[in-house]
């Protein structure tokens, strides 16, 4: 069994953690705990593949999460589908460490269950193409698409 | 026949025996054939070596003889060529050897007394094993539990040993974690140092050694002497010289049987197990020697004093964020010397003591409470802080940037993780507006059933901004404020002049006059301005120059003293006397008196 190490990206409160907790855990919760630093959970997807995934705390002005990438051998972005900002959070970062688009990527947009406040456009799906190339419409609320987009991201580490 | 056989021969298998030819002439023609082995040379002993690693060692097999004769005849040139290899190689093990021997003797000076001591001293005597060998052996307590062996760059396992039921998260995650912190500490506290090399896990001890291409860690029970890192030290060092290849090829990660077993030597045990005193109990030596000092200081100084001092000690002791170091007599008080974190809260103590401080950061679950609520500084939100976690509760103002907050309160020392159990406040919260949005210059904002009643002074221009702001959470009701417009109000005094002839006393009106412009003046400084005021005596030049002149300086005084009288507090109030050039023979009332002239 082979050990990938996945980091989940994002602006803070997009839902990295409760994307861990639901794929991991199967386990859902309203409140937000923000993450501090980094935390580290670990699954195995099949025979050959075990993820060690680095939930790595929302990222703001500051680059301090450039050393927990190192090494990685995949990428999620997280962007939530109500809020602009966290899109334009995920360009920021990928101008900032250009090496992060040679690296197998797949894009969550997030809570996709709050279908009233969703704030998507066809432009938006174009900004994510310039740094991923996979994208999938989940919520770790309901748990809809979270495991199929984890999955796909492990047939892309191959 | 043999004709026919040959024809058929050539028939079935031309191209081979043209094959065959080519072959034979390659392995004949030396250049070639080397041209041809050296192509696959590199490749074919990546093979061999992977398969038996034993034959790398024909091929760095060296010739002794020729290293000795090289080195007898040029001594000086191999001196200078290993000298900034080796030396901080013996500066180190010196410095290390020279901390252990001091170490170990102070473990012997402690044992120097008791009876177990004297055995081993006899054991010593017996055997001619050294007496620190001997308390070295008997005295450490320790159990290395698990090895991991991580990959410093990304924090991936390479390999592990030891059991894995007693971790508190699976192998890999622990050896992301350790990186992850290790970055973490090497981000935040020591820059271009080496990082993390010990933490505490629980009851446990990690010790982190570091290596060019991964760093070695290992979770321990108990107390490790530094002989231990010694030995995980060399571990890690031989690792790097002879698994290389294992270490940098990420597809032998992973159940790699000779990493594994290199990681396995560092399983050890040592305890005292086999000691039966211990098991037996009490070594009454300390005690009786204990005793006996304490008798005698008893009889010295008196149980009185002690007992203060006691209560002292504890007070100070039981103080988050002070740690004390010593406390002394110093005639009729004490002086306490320790560590003090600025937030520390001192209680009332029982007799004078002076502190004498050197501040430190504590991480003392009520210091860190201090600590959060005063950078919080929102009077609705209540901190509570247990074992380093902190959870907040009750109300938080909605204007605040409040995950942006909650961020930063992560980061601070000390806090393990955040809870935040508040809920976003929806009253609106009269004070913490203002504290967001003072109120400009004099206003005094009230807040009532039916809105905010605006009392005070201001300029109608930040009336006026103050109240949009203010409007979206209630009507507001400004008509009791004094709008002051600076330049009205210049305007106002610089025309009015003060006319009057007496140049003994004012009039009952001349000092309403003056009264009022005292105040004009203090809203003027109320809103800000800062005004330069000149008093302008002038007259009608009647009668003689000079004492018309003489009234107008009078006159200046006069004014300036009453309003010096009613406080007015101007910088530089000027006095200009203007000057008759000619007398004229009309008494004129209106140009007699002072002008004013305010410039902001
Ligand atoms: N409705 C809905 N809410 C979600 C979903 N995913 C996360 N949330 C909520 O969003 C909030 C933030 O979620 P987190 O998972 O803690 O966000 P994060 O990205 O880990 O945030 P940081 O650790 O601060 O970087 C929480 O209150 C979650 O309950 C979702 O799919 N649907
Ligand atoms: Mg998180």
């Amino acid at each position: 069994m082979k050990s990938k190490k996945v980091c989940m990206i994002g602006r803070f409160a997009v839902g990295k953690t409760s994307l861990v907790d639901r794929f991991v855990k199967n386990h859902f919760s309203e409140k937000y705990q923000t993450t501090v630093g980094v935390a580290i959970a670990t699954k195995i997807i099949d025979d050959h593949t075990k993820f060690i995934i680095w939930d790595i705390a929302g990222f703001e002005q500051e680059n301090h999460y450039k050393p927990y990438l190192r090494g990685a051998h995949g990428i999620i972005y997280v962007v939530d589908a109500t809020e602009p900002a966290s899109l334009s959070t995920l360009e920021e970062i990928v101008a900032d460490a250009p090496e992060l688009k040679d690296l197998p990527s797949v894009c969550f947009i997030n809570k996709a269950d709050l279908t009233d406040d969703i704030n998507w456009t066809e432009a938006s799906n174009e900004q994510v193409a310039q740094f991923s190339q996979h994208s999938y419409w989940t919520s770790a609320k309901t748990g809809d698409n979270v495991e199929d987009a984890f999955l796909a991201l492990s047939k892309h580490l191959s | 026949m043999s004709n026919d056989r040959e024809k058929l021969k050539a028939l079935l298998l031309s191209e081979e025996i043209a094959q065959l030819k080519a072959i034979q002439q390659l392995l004949q023609d030396k250049q070639q054939l080397a041209q041809k082995i050296s192509e696959v040379l590199d490749p074919a002993a990546d093979l061999t070596i992977a398969e038996n690693p034993e034959f790398q060692k024909k091929f760095s097999r060296i010739d002794p003889e020729s290293y000795v004769q090289a080195v007898k005849t040029n001594k000086q040139t191999f001196i200078d060529a290993l000298l900034p290899i080796i030396g901080p190689m013996i500066r180190k093990s010196v410095t290390s050897a020279i901390r252990r021997f001091v170490a170990d003797v102070n473990r012997a000076v402690e044992m120097g007394i008791s009876a177990k001591a004297l055995r081993w001293r006899w054991q010593a005597f017996t055997t001619g094993v050294p007496f620190t060998e001997i308390v070295f052996n008997n005295t450490i307590e320790y159990q290395v539990q698990q090895v991991f062996l991580i990959d410093n760059h990304s924090g991936m396992l390479i390999e592990f040993a030891g059991h894995e039921d007693d971790l508190l998260q699976d192998k890999e995650a622990m050896s992301a974690m350790l990186t992850a912190i290790q970055d973490f500490v090497k981000d935040a506290v020591s820059k271009d140092g080496e990082g993390l090399s010990a933490a505490e896990l629980g009851d446990d001890l990690v010790w982190l050694i570091h290596g060019n291409q991964a760093n070695l860690a290992a979770v321990i029970k108990g107390a490790p002497t530094a002989r231990l890192r010694d030995t995980m030290t060399e571990s890690l060092e031989s690792l790097h010289l002879e698994q290389h290849r294992q270490l940098v090829d990420e597809s032998r990660w992973n159940n790699n049987p000779a990493l594994k077993n290199e990681l396995e030597k560092l399983l050890l045990t040592k305890d005292q197990s086999s000691d039966d005193e211990t098991k037996s109990g009490v070594n009454f030596w300390p005690w009786i020697i204990g005793l006996t000092a304490l008798l005698a200081w008893l009889l010295w100084s008196g149980y009185q004093r002690r007992q203060v001092q006691n209560a002292v000690t504890e007070q100070l002791q039981s103080t988050p964020g002070f740690v004390l170091q010593s406390l002394q007599h110093d005639g009729d008080q004490f002086i306490a010397t320790g560590l003090q974190d600025p937030l520390a809260r001192l209680p009332e103590l029982d007799h004078p003591v002076v502190i004498n401080s050197t501040p430190y950061l504590s991480l003392a679950d009520e210091v860190i409470g201090h600590r959060v609520s005063q950078w919080l500084n929102t009077p609705g939100v209540k901190v509570s802080v247990n074992d380093q976690q902190v959870t907040l509760t009750g109300e938080h103002d909605k204007v605040a940037d409040w995950p942006a907050k909650l961020q930063l309160i992560g980061m601070m020392p000390g806090v393990q993780q955040l809870h935040d159990q508040t809920t976003e406040s929806h009253v609106f919260e009269l004070a913490a507006f203002l504290q967001q949005h003072p109120a400009p210059h004099q206003l005094v904002v009230a807040e009532t059933d039916q809105g905010f009643v605006l009392t005070g002074l201001s300029t109608p221009q930040a009336l006026a901004e103050f109240s949009q702001l203010l409007v979206s959470h209630g009507d507001i009701d400004p008509t009791a404020v004094t709008t002051v417009n600076p330049t009205a109000v210049v305007d106002q005094i610089n025309q009015t002049p003060l006319l009057f002839s007496s140049i003994s006393r004012l009039g009952p009106s001349q000092q309403q006059q003056l009264a009022e412009l005292a105040q004009s003046l203090a809203h003027l400084q109320a809103v800000g301005a800062v005004p330069a005021l000149t008093l302008r005596a002038q007259s009608d030049c009647q009668g003689s120059i000079e004492e018309s002149n003489e009234n107008n300086q009078r006159r200046l005084q006069l004014v300036y003293d009453e309003l010096k009288a009613l406080g007015v507090d101007v910088d530089d109030i000027e006095l200009d006397n203007v000057p008759c050039s000619t007398t004229t023979e009309t008494i004129d009332l209106s140009r007699i008196g002072v002008w004013f002239e305010v410039t902001l």
